[in-house]
């Protein structure tokens, strides 16, 4: 894993300084950069498209969920002491709980319906469009719709049942 | 939850989805068939999918992604936000990166400030962020930096404001205290721009000198009206947040009240502005403390050093006014910016300095002498104060006493040396390195035309290729002033540049600018970069400087494309490449220039270029090119006298081709008449001069060549070549060790050492030295193998040297470089006729190194030796 984030963040910053007028990151064209490099290196053949774009949204939810759970350890640990700005502004932290939380969701999920995970992980995590995620997938883009729906809603029941319970 | 049941609920849910909202119930309760748990499931999945509209919605990835990215650099020249250009980095603060950036829309330049993405994390700071930023953004007044537009981008948002050139506050006062007009001056266009903003309720919160902009012309910009509040966030944050947020700001400018963290008025305003006037009036904080919280402590609690304790000179009148503001009780201050206005205008005029001055343009619109009637004039002219570009509170004073004292004394006259980093290439499709170096060279060679300016040269500038070093390193590591850095971007037959002056101490921009032309006005166009960087750094071009960068005229963009291959090829050789691989590019650079000159026969600069290649492949052992480097440089200079490359090429190779030392002489000259800054040409003549036996100039020349191009490994070995040559052997191992410190296994270096600890007598450390540099160089037959056998025979082994002596005589056939030195060697071992032998046969092939002659002083013995003398006398100087 620290291989493939450091990794991902020399690409991601060489995307930075190279993009001439984009101004979002390529994240997939970044995640495939990354992934050839990597594990295309080691020869591992990629069966499909499928298959690929699929390892590549689990280590992008891998390297977002570690991310998340480093920046939780320093907020923890910086009780203490002040943490510099810097830090704080790397990732906001509503965000790195909501990875965390989404992250244990989708294991769940992942036990009953696979297929919504990888949608998930496609979508939300490496940031492909419907139209991509369907591409990828090989499936019509009317189920990637219909699944990201069903998916939202069972994730967001997921996450919020708790503070109703509490509310 | 059993996957089978789960697939049930999901089929069961995919069709409620497909029914109106209204349908919904009905359908459940009969297809649910009375199964309660299985109804309770769906609905609650499908309120639970009516209030997830935007549930991540928004990917995760791009924000982490960007979380990858090291933010301090987080965007670049040639970026694009919007329909704004990122054109460079002005700063980075407390809240977040300025960036110089071009509206494309309208075409002007505007700065943009990119906040901190924590600042606007959730949705209650971003819509308070909003109402701040569009609060501010009614300011309009010629003191306040207008902001343009807010926007949002890569979950940062970030404000388009008004680009203001000039310094800051911070900068002008450079910890000195300023001449009393300026403090007055200055002070009274802050409280106007105050007066403006506490008008509509707004309230600073932190006034500074950093936040303060002063333009060339004297008028006053303050920034960043409003912004400060939004890194307070004093609700709903965890406490942690809190605390950063608010070390955001620097507290020694904070009022007592904002310290304590109270409520704020524009009082607090008030307060800031005081200190800023005390700092302006002694240039030191009154509250600067060792930490944080001892400063603030000092806000609150204690008094400061009073003004004329610091500042003896500093008025009475306007001391107290200072005081009054500065008061720790909001309500011993003056009442409103209102007051202080007044106060401070009699306070002027108590102590002497009347006279108003009302500028329109620059121009003197109005000149008044009752400040009262200044301020009534000032009401009146509310109405058409849009009119009124530039209306600039240079109140009491003199203008013209003003800039003397306040702005040039901060201005840009110090730059006299600059580097020029690699230009990045922007350019579509595949890479073009050849043009976006050889554009960079371009500059390096126009800016280096003018006399009073050091420019570093192309090998030292080029290091920084892709360089993550920061602009302050680069110019610690190059000494310079200041750094030009840009980008070209090439489309067919136009191309566009961006360039950009940045001064090394402050990090200013001094000048940018975007250029776009046809490819056929390249030229023109290189020169027209150098003299607006001449007039931006208020250097004034002697005439035929002016001459030299007006070159003109358009240039087939064929012919261009070939001449910055050759150029390429040259420098790649040059300076990557060795043996074989280096003769192969310098033949693919000759290769390309003559394609140049096919299609521009009167291509001069292609001519110049061509002579320097073959002049450099001639001295790889190839002397027979040194005809052709003659032919092409004597050609250039027929059509263009300017080009220092063919004046160095031309010396170079007359002295080496023809002996002809007055002429080389001259050439050199030339060279570095026409481009002071080409360290090559001080390089050669550097060593002309040592060889020559004119060794003060030579290390002269050489220690110049060296802070021009002070990353090359060529001129760092030279140097200490050129002080063997004047036999200071201990400034010479100084030189090498220096050098290797820098770079090591350089065998130039070893064998340096070697030779002057051999001239020290030291024969166990020059054998050592002399060995690492032969094995590093690994091959048999070099100079350092002649420098070993003099050693030995100097050291007592005379058979050693004896022994090597054979193997290098017969290499010597097809090298003659090795006959003069093997001469050495003879003459070490006291065999005068072989020596001459070797050296009579130096002569009879014209060997190159019979110039430097002066690196053996082993040759000191047979120096009355009529032979000898009549051999000195062929070759000269």
């Amino acid at each position: 894993m620290p291989l493939v984030y450091d990794e991902l963040r020399r690409i991601a910053s060489g995307y930075m300084k190279r993009e001439r007028s984009g101004h979002t990151l390529q994240t997939t064209a970044i995640v495939n950069e990354a992934y050839v490099r990597l594990v295309g290196q080691k020869a591992v053949q990629w069966r499909d498209r499928t298959h690929f774009f699929a390892v590549a949204a689990s280590v992008m939810r891998h390297l977002l969920v570690d991310h998340a759970r480093a920046r939780r350890r320093i907020r923890r640990g910086a009780g203490a002491h002040r943490i510099s700005l810097d830090e704080v502004a790397i990732v906001s932290v509503q965000k790195s709980e909501e990875v965390l939380a989404l992250d244990a969701a989708l294991n769940k999920l992942d036990e009953i319906d696979p297929r919504k995970v990888k949608i998930v992980e496609l979508r939300y995590f490496s940031g492909l469009s419907a139209k991509e995620t369907a591409d990828a997938l090989d499936v019509s883009e009317i189920t990637v719709k219909r699944e990201w729906l069903k998916a939202k809603a069972w994730l967001y029941r997921e996450l919020t049942q708790g503070t109703i319970d509490e509310a | 939850m059993k996957p089978e049941r789960w697939r049930q609920v999901d089929q069961l849910l995919d069709a409620a989805l497909e029914r109106e909202a209204s349908e919904r119930n009905t359908f459940l309760k009969e297809a649910c068939a009375g199964d309660e748990e299985l109804r309770a499931e769906i609905e609650s999945l499908l309120e639970a999918h009516e209030r997830a509209a935007t549930f991540i919605e928004t990917p995760a990835a791009d924000s982490a992604v960007e979380s990858l990215v090291d933010h301090s650099i987080s965007l670049v020249g040639g970026q694009s936000i919007g329909h704004y250009e990122i054109i460079s980095g002005i700063g980075s603060g407390g809240m977040g990166e300025v960036y110089l950036a071009n509206d494309t829309n309208l075409n002007r330049k505007v700065a943009i400030k990119l906040l901190p993405s924590s600042l606007t994390a959730d949705r209650l700071s971003r819509a308070r962020f909003l109402r701040e930023a569009q609060l501010a953004a009614t300011l309009d007044h010629p003191n306040i930096c207008t902001i343009y537009e807010v926007g949002e981008f890569g979950g940062s948002h970030f404000i388009v404001m008004q680009y203001v050139e000039g310094e800051t506050l911070e900068v002008l006062i450079a910890d000195k205290p300023l001449d009393p007009k300026s403090v007055i001056s200055i002070s009274l266009q802050v409280a106007d721009a105050l007066s403006a903003a506490h008008e509509k309720g707004i309230v600073h919160r932190d006034i500074k000198p950093t936040n303060i902009i002063i333009t060339p012309r004297g008028h006053v910009k303050v920034l960043d009206f409003g912004l400060a509040k939004l890194v307070e966030r004093e609700e709903s944050l965890p406490e942690e947040l809190t605390q950063t947020g608010v070390t955001l700001g620097t507290p020694a400018y904070m009022s007592p009240e904002q310290a304590r963290a109270e409520r704020l008025d524009s009082r607090s305003d008030i307060f800031s502005l005081g200190l800023v006037m005390y700092k302006m009036a002694t240039g030191r904080m009154p509250f600067k403390r060792r930490s944080r919280p001892e400063t603030m402590n000092a806000v609150i609690n204690e008094p400061y050093q009073p003004i004329l304790g610091v500042n003896k000179e500093f008025p009475l009148e306007l001391e107290r006014v200072i005081d009054r503001a500065s008061m720790k009780d909001p309500a011993e201050r003056f009442q409103s910016t209102r007051e202080l206005i007044d106060a401070l205008t009699s306070a002027a005029k108590a102590a002497g300095y009347s006279g108003i001055t009302i500028l329109d343009s620059g121009k003197s619109a109005a000149i008044l002498n009752q400040p009262k009637q200044y301020l009534r004039l000032r009401l009146m002219l509310g109405a058409i104060a849009l009119m009124i570009t530039a209306v600039t509170f240079a109140l009491l004073l003199n203008r013209g006493g003003f800039r003397k004292q306040v702005v040039l004394e901060a201005s840009t006259a110090q730059i006299h040396s600059l580097a020029v980093l690699p230009l990045h290439d922007f350019s579509a499709g595949a890479r073009q390195d050849y043009f976006a170096d050889g554009m960079t060279e371009a500059l390096i060679t126009d800016l280096s035309r003018i006399g009073q300016l050091r420019v570093i040269s192309r090998t030292s500038s080029m290091q920084y290729k892709g360089t993550s070093k920061t602009l302050a390193e680069i110019a610690r590591e190059l000494n310079v002033d200041a750094m030009l850095e840009g980008s070209v971007m090439r489309e067919g037959e136009r191309v566009r540049i961006t360039v950009q002056l940045i001064q090394a101490n402050t990090d200013r921009n001094v000048w940018a600018e975007n250029y776009e032309r046809d490819l056929r006005d390249i030229l023109s166009l290189q020169g027209e970069v150098a003299r607006t960087i001449a007039g931006e750094i208020r250097i004034k071009l002697l005439p035929q400087e002016q001459t030299g960068l007006a070159s003109t005229g358009s240039i087939n963009p064929q012919a261009y494309e070939s001449y910055l291959k050759g150029l390429f090829c040259f420098n790649n050789g040059r300076e990557g490449l060795t043996g074989e691989r280096r003769k192969k590019q310098f033949e693919k650079s000759i290769e390309f220039y003559e394609q140049a000159i096919k299609s521009e026969p009167n291509y001069a600069m292609a001519l110049a270029g061509l002579s320097r290649t073959y002049h450099w492949l001639a001295s790889q052992g190839f002397p027979q090119f040194f005809y052709n480097a003659k032919a092409s440089a004597k050609r250039a200079i027929e059509l263009d006298d300017t080009l220092a490359e063919a004046h160095g090429a031309l010396a170079y190779t007359i002295w080496n081709l023809d002996w002809d030392w007055p002429g080389a002489d001259r050439e050199f000259h030339r060279a570095i008449e026409v481009n002071p800054s080409y360290s090559e040409a001080h390089h050669g003549y550097a060593l002309f001069l040592s060889a020559a036996g004119r060794h003060d100039e030579a290390i002269a020349e050489i220690e110049l060549a060296e802070k021009l191009d002070p990353l090359s490994i060529a001129v760092k070995g030279n140097i200490a070549r050129v002080y063997i040559q004047a036999r200071r052997y201990d400034d010479a191992i100084r030189q090498c060790r220096n050098a290797l410190d820098l770079l090591q296994n350089q065998a130039f270096m070893h064998s340096n050492l070697g030779i002057c600890y051999m001239r020290k007598g030291m024969y166990p450390e020059a054998v050592a030295e002399i060995k690492q540099s032969l094995a590093l160089i690994g091959e048999p037959g070099s100079i350092p193998e002649c420098m070993l056998a003099i050693t030995y025979a100097k050291s007592g082994n005379q058979d050693k040297a004896v022994k090597m002596l054979a193997d290098l005589k017969k290499l010597s056939e097809r090298d003659h470089g090795l006959l003069v030195p093997i001469a050495a060697i003879f003459i070490s071992l006291g065999d005068e006729k072989q020596t001459f032998d070797a050296l009579d046969r130096a002569l009879a092939v014209r060997a190159p190194n019979l110039l430097s002659m002066s690196m053996y002083p082993e040759f000191d013995v047979i120096r009355a030796d009529p032979r000898f003398v009549n051999l000195l006398r062929q070759i000269g100087p």
